[in-house]
């Protein structure tokens, strides 16, 4: 329980600052998005932002429905 | 139904931002040129447009260069698509400035131009110095017949994370702003605020790290670079540990009493440290890359145009919306969460 988001947030962080410098030494699919205008950088946010609280709120629905439970069974 | 109005608004806002978002088009502007070098003589330049319609306009384009504030006329003008265009510049022996801008005008597309830094390799710039003035450039309004969301050199279509990126930092203030104001009616007994303070804590961490992964994400590409020493970085990654010190702080402590005491002063030292981080020092300070700080221009008619602002307003007050509904989930797991510990 303790173990909680904060913790996962720092796992997130500490992975995207490995995987940054290793991200910038292939550049194959990185130059690509240099092109038509960069539009592939707005398409990367808007997948971050909706992979990010779609992740979160599945988690979340998770927790929330193991606690109804948890409550339903001491009530019975 | 009723009382859910606000979630439906959230649904139509977000619904309305993305699909403007992703369909408005940019206005046409000028990609790039083919040099990066000039010297006496003729030269050939390939100029690239961006969204623009040279060969539909063919028989009334005018390309030029602008050198400070004269104007050098091309030879050779070839179009060879929409979008590129050829022709070859007659450099004299010396001109006015270093300031070369390339310019391609049109009636659709307005006036479209790249200036970009070129070395000289041996034109002498003498300030007081004519051109052989070869051309009067056209006056064209700036009403362009495409609509669209400004065209800013670099930016290019990132220019669209505007209503992604930026409202995320929006609604990590909002609920650290209801954290905040928890945590004072929780020093001053209310017990229930120490789970409201918690959970907006909670979801506005959520919205921080995608503020940090997409902005770093945009960094990479206008910027060329993953991090920078942008105070206004730093200062976001500071916020970022600071909250996630105040939820590690409030995990520690067992006795419920202490615990809503003890975080609930942090937080209000975290809200503070917030907002001298994020909207105080990037302001002072003097090497801000971020529209709006160190006298950068945001909210000018340059950066947020009405195109912009049009869809920039309702995507913070839909992030906003939405950022508030998976507080009010996450309110709702911690109040379960409780009962559960205080049996």
């Amino acid at each position: 329980m303790i173990k909680s988001t904060a913790v996962k947030a720092l796992q997130v962080m500490l992975v995207m600052m490995i995987a940054s410098p290793m991200m910038a030494q292939s550049n194959g699919l990185e130059n690509t998005f240099f092109e038509s205008g960069k539009i592939k950088v707005v398409m990367g946010v808007a997948v971050i932002i909706f992979a990010g609280i779609a992740i979160y709120l599945f988690r979340l629905d998770k927790k929330i429905n193991q606690l109804e439970k948890e409550i339903h069974d001491e009530k019975n | 139904m009723k009382k859910n109005w606000w979630k439906f608004l959230a649904v139509l806002l977000l619904s309305y931002v993305l699909i403007a978002t992703f369909t408005v088009p940019l206005v046409p502007g000028g990609l790039s040129i083919s040099i990066d070098e000039i010297h006496r003589g003729k030269q050939t330049v390939e100029f690239v447009g961006y969204n623009t319609h040279f060969q539909d306009n063919a028989s009334n384009l005018q390309c030029f260069v602008a050198i400070g504030e004269q104007y050098l006329g091309v030879e050779d003008l070839k179009i060879t698509d929409n979008a590129h265009l050829q022709f070859s510049v007659e450099w004299p022996d010396t001109m006015p400035s270093s300031a070369i801008a390339f310019y391609v005008n049109d009636h659709v597309d307005g006036s479209v131009y790249v200036s970009s830094a070129l070395s000289n390799k041996d034109i002498a710039i003498v300030s007081n110095s004519k051109l052989k003035t070869t051309i009067q450039p056209q006056v064209l309004t700036d009403d362009h017949q495409v609509h669209g969301f400004p065209f800013q050199p670099i930016l290019f279509e990132t220019i669209r994370n505007l209503m992604l990126h930026v409202p995320m930092w929006f609604t990590m203030f909002f609920l650290m702003g209801i954290a905040f104001v928890a945590s004072i009616k929780s020093m001053r007994g209310n017990a229930a605020s120490d789970l409201v303070a918690v959970a907006s804590v909670k979801v506005g961490l959520l919205f921080c790290i995608l503020g940090l992964i997409t902005g770093s994400l945009w960094a990479r590409f206008t910027w060329l670079t993953w991090w920078t020493k942008d105070p206004q970085l730093n200062g976001a990654l500071v916020v970022f540990i600071v909250y996630v010190a105040y939820i590690l702080l409030r995990n520690s402590i067992d006795d419920e009493i202490k615990r809503a005491r003890i975080s609930a002063v942090f937080n209000l030292f975290a809200f503070v440290l917030m907002i001298v981080l994020l909207m105080v020092m990037p302001r002072i300070a003097d090497n801000s890359l971020h529209p709006g700080k160190s006298g950068n221009p945001a909210f000018s008619k340059y950066d947020l145009d009405s195109s912009l602002r049009a869809v920039f307003y309702p995507a913070v007050i839909g992030w906003i919306l939405l950022g508030f509904w998976i507080y009010r989930l996450q309110l709702k797991f911690e109040k379960l969460n409780d009962q559960i510990n205080r049996r």
